[in-house]
């Protein structure tokens, strides 16, 4: 229900002197220069996915959220949601998305956050029992029920990002864009707020595309992921793919019966933990054959395939890229 | 003492290189003030439509006030007015905290920490206005009578420092208050009316609690002869002036310690 | 009971609300306010009074009627100052706009709300200092009869207005320049002469007030005063209030439009 296709945008940004002289040119004779932020983009995402959004520091990310949203337009290409098209902000579609962004809030600051709930609630024509009863699961599973009454300004920033999303939930959107929601915080608020988006993809079914820079959100919230550098997508498909493909090297943890035997070494680079423990590092794509032979040794008690960290692939995956 | 002006020469090298970046800025801020000063002037010239002198000021004694006050104005501009005024922004967001560990003595960093070059250009013309004045009508002052101009002009530039800072720290206590700044320049906007216009309790007042006779009328007399006991006001001037400095100190540090002891 | 509750939910109401609630916190502010504007009346007051010594009017006023122009004028002049409006630019230039965009809510009304909470404080402390300067300078004062005061309170509510909308579509520039300190630099000397704040229009040589009327300043506060003062024929006063909403009209148009091509121009760019 969202279609991306051939996304592209191109911003015209002002190039600014160095000095007096330059300044004053530049006033009279405005100088552009381009930047594609997006080129040439296709994807499509169904009802209930919950798809991280990744790439590095100004690779489109942001941009496609906004162009998602309505708040920017597409230079070039077509984007569908929900069969609206988001930059006309008809009320029907505003109604069914949210955006949280999460470094410009949408609480008033000396008042109490239950006050921008009200208000939300007469933006977006909530009924009073509804509005209650989401005010109120929402802040009991975020824990924040006893903060309601207190002024955004005296809330920490982990306290603020849980009113921030209420706030963003309030009209149960069908299409949530989280924009680096957990940034900033620390490691409870960000586990509490992880678990937190997982059970309300599951439970309402609601479509989800974050950004983040944190890997651990990816890792445990998103299920699909789309890779975007330098304006195009590098991968698009299951967080377990990704491993598989931009990891060169796997590691293997065995435990013998009795001493590990030497041959082993014959398929990678071995580590000894101890006696009968050791370390096998070896190149992925033997993965399948080396798991093979080694099921044939009986001398074998436990085999472990370790979990490469979304993380190391994907660095793995820039760091290659950048070299090109 | 020498490091204390050696420190003045920095913060104006860096006023200087911040200014180049604002030109066009600067040259509307400019054309503003000088449009101010206009008016100022168009205010007086049309009361003085409807009368020849107020209570014995005639228009260009006036006039001359006005500029003379304008001066002042300028002067505290360029060296306290934002200072003060980003007081209490420092405080809310917190960068004074960079400040208060500085070896230095903290009001004195606060206070000149930027210069604002803007009025220095605008002063001649006041200046320029003022000598036309005395000038054309004749005025006859002595050496003497100028010396002790100036002395009443530098007590109101310190007067109006010490108020100006005293309200500033008050932000200390209410951090967001516009109405603290919007009090000062009030104040000394007034500065520039004949003081002939108050009498009985009003003159008492506005001498001597809230000195805004002191600022501009007081110089402004010794030039044209205008206020009676000019130089016991003077006398008073330069000592309500060091009290009111001192009190600023007092005030300043006590609002400071309180601010220290606090946890953020 | 059904209407009341109806009003409640209105957007407009909440956001009023919260404005309040918001501008309450500051309350000091307020009680500050009061010296602000106390020391400039005297001044300003004791000046006029040596003026006036021997004569008993000045360019259609009485010492009497002066007195009353200067304390309205200094009691409207914060609610009805058509300035620029900080929150619409910052939320231009700092990208927050976007945040209202994904809402489906109307802008302009917003901000309207927004405005009008703050200034209902406003006019709460505004009250209070009437109260008190009327009894300060009780043999001065000037009370109107009762249409007099009708018409004034309806020419002031569309100064209200006026003034909002001046503010709104002039805000609107930070859509093409994140420079704007020299429109605010050009509003704070315009605006107090214009509007009459510092002087009745009228007092001005021929040639400035004729140049005043053509703009839509002098109708925000001279007029209305001049209402309250019954310093006006039915005629004018007729005519005044057409021209206030000509006015109304010809910068909400202005803002509409503005606001389509910079919000085009925000979709293209900003975020």
């Amino acid at each position: 229900m969202i279609h991306v296709k051939n996304l592209t945008k191109i911003f015209k940004v002002n190039i600014q002197g160095n000095n007096t002289i330059e300044v004053v040119r530049r006033l009279i004779f405005p100088e552009y220069k381009e930047v594609v932020a997006t080129k040439d983009i296709s994807f499509s995402i169904n009802e209930g996915e919950f798809v991280g959004y990744i790439g590095p520091n100004g690779a489109g990310k942001t941009t496609t959220l906004k162009i998602l949203s309505g708040i920017l337009y597409p230079t070039h290409g077509d984007v569908r949601v929900m069969g609206y098209i988001p930059y006309k902000r008809e009320t029907d579609f505003l109604k069914i998305i949210s955006f949280l962004m999460g470094q410009k809030t949408q609480l008033w600051w000396d008042i109490a956050a239950i006050e921008t709930f009200k208000l939300n609630k007469a933006i977006y024509k909530i009924p009073d029992n509804l509005f209650k009863k989401r005010v109120d699961e929402l802040a009991n599973l975020l824990n924040v029920s006893d903060l309601l009454e207190i002024p955004v300004r005296k809330l920490s920033l982990g306290e603020r990002m849980k009113m921030e999303i209420i706030s963003a939930l309030l009209h149960s959107p069908k299409i949530l864009f989280l924009d680096e929601p957990t940034l900033g915080l620390d490691m409870f608020s960000q586990e509490s707020i992880r678990e937190f988006f997982i059970n309300y993809n599951k439970e309402y079914k609601a479509t989800i595309i974050l950004t983040s820079h944190y890997i651990h959100d990816i890792e445990k919230m998103a299920k699909r992921i789309i890779i975007i550098n330098q304006g195009s997508i590098v991968y698009d498909g299951d967080k377990s793919g990704i491993i598989d493909k931009f990891s060169k090297e796997r590691i293997i943890r065995l435990k013998f019966k009795t001493e590990v035997p030497s041959e082993i070494a014959r398929f990678g680079m071995l580590t000894l933990e101890n006696k009968n423990e050791c370390k096998l590092k070896i190149l992925t794509k033997d993965l399948r054959e080396v798991i093979k032979h080694l099921y044939q040794n009986d001398n074998i008690i436990e085999i472990f395939v370790d979990e490469v960290p979304l993380e190391y692939a994907i660095k793995e995956y820039f760091k290659r890229d950048s070299i090109f | 003492m020498k490091y204390y002006f050696s420190l003045i020469y920095v913060f104006l090298r860096n006023s200087i290189s911040r200014e180049l970046q604002f030109n066009f800025n600067f040259v509307l801020q400019f054309a503003g003030n000088i449009l101010w000063l206009l008016f100022s002037l168009l205010f007086f010239y049309i009361v003085y439509q409807h009368t020849n002198s107020i209570n014995g000021w005639s228009i260009h004694q006036t006039f001359f006030l006005v500029n003379l006050n304008q001066f002042i104005i300028y002067i505290y501009q360029m060296f306290f007015a934002r200072n003060i005024n980003q007081l209490s922004e420092m405080v809310r967001i917190g960068t004074l905290d960079n400040y208060i560990i500085k070896p230095l003595d903290l009001q004195f960093l606060i206070s000149f920490r930027y210069i604002d070059l803007r009025p220095l250009f605008m002063l001649p013309l006041p200046l320029f206005i003022m000598f036309y004045i005395i000038g054309s009508k004749g005025y006859n002052f002595s050496f003497e009578d100028s010396v002790l101009c100036i002395i009443a002009v530098i007590a109101a530039i310190i007067i109006r420092y010490s108020i100006g800072f005293i309200i500033g720290s008050f932000a200390f206590l209410f951090t967001r208050i516009y109405a603290l700044n919007a009090l000062q320049n009030e104040f000394l906007k007034y500065a520039g009316y004949p003081a002939s216009i108050f009498r009985g309790v009003k003159e008492k007042i506005f001498t001597f609690i809230i000195p805004v006779i002191l600022i501009a009328n007081l110089p402004a007399s010794f030039v044209l002869k205008l206020l009676e006991n000019k130089e016991v006001l003077l006398l008073y001037s330069f000592f309500y002036s060091i009290f009111l400095f001192f009190l600023s100190r007092l005030i300043f540090y006590k609002m400071l310690e309180k601010y220290t002891s606090a946890s953020s | 009971m059904q209407l009341k509750n109806i009003l409640k939910e209105t957007v407009f109401f909440r956001v009023i609300l919260n404005s309040i609630k918001e501008a309450s916190t500051y309350r000091v502010n307020h009680l500050l306010s009061f010296l602000v504007i106390l020391l400039p009346l005297i001044f300003v007051l004791t000046l006029w009074d040596s003026v006036f010594a021997g004569k008993n009017i000045i360019n259609g006023y009485s010492k009497f009627s002066l007195i009353t122009y200067y304390i309205l004028s200094i009691l409207l002049f914060d609610i009805l100052y058509p300035g620029l409006n900080y929150n619409i630019s910052s939320d231009i230039k700092d990208g927050k706009l976007s945040n209202f965009l994904i809402k489906p809510m109307n802008y302009l009304f917003y901000n309207f709300a927004l405005r009008a909470g703050i200034n209902l404080m406003y006019s709460v402390s505004s009250l209070f200092l009437t109260f008190i300067f009327i009894i300060l300078f009780i043999d001065s004062f000037y009370f109107p009869s009762f249409w007099g005061l009708i018409f004034f309170f309806l020419s002031v509510f569309i100064a209200f207005i006026l003034s909002y909308i001046i503010s709104f579509t002039l805000s609107l520039i930070s859509f093409w320049t994140e420079e704007i300190t020299w429109l605010n630099v050009l509003i704070d000397i315009i605006v107090p002469v214009a509007t009459g704040a510092l002087i009745p229009v009228s007092f001005f040589p021929k040639t400035f007030s004729r140049i005043i009327y053509l703009s839509p300043f002098p109708y925000i506060l001279n007029f209305p005063i001049d209402v309250y003062l019954s310093n006006r024929s039915d005629e004018e006063i007729l005519s005044g209030f057409f021209i206030q909403i000509l006015w109304l009209v010809i910068f909400y148009l202005a803002g509409k439009i503005l606001w389509s091509y910079g919000l085009k121009k925000y979709q293209a760019c900003g975020g």
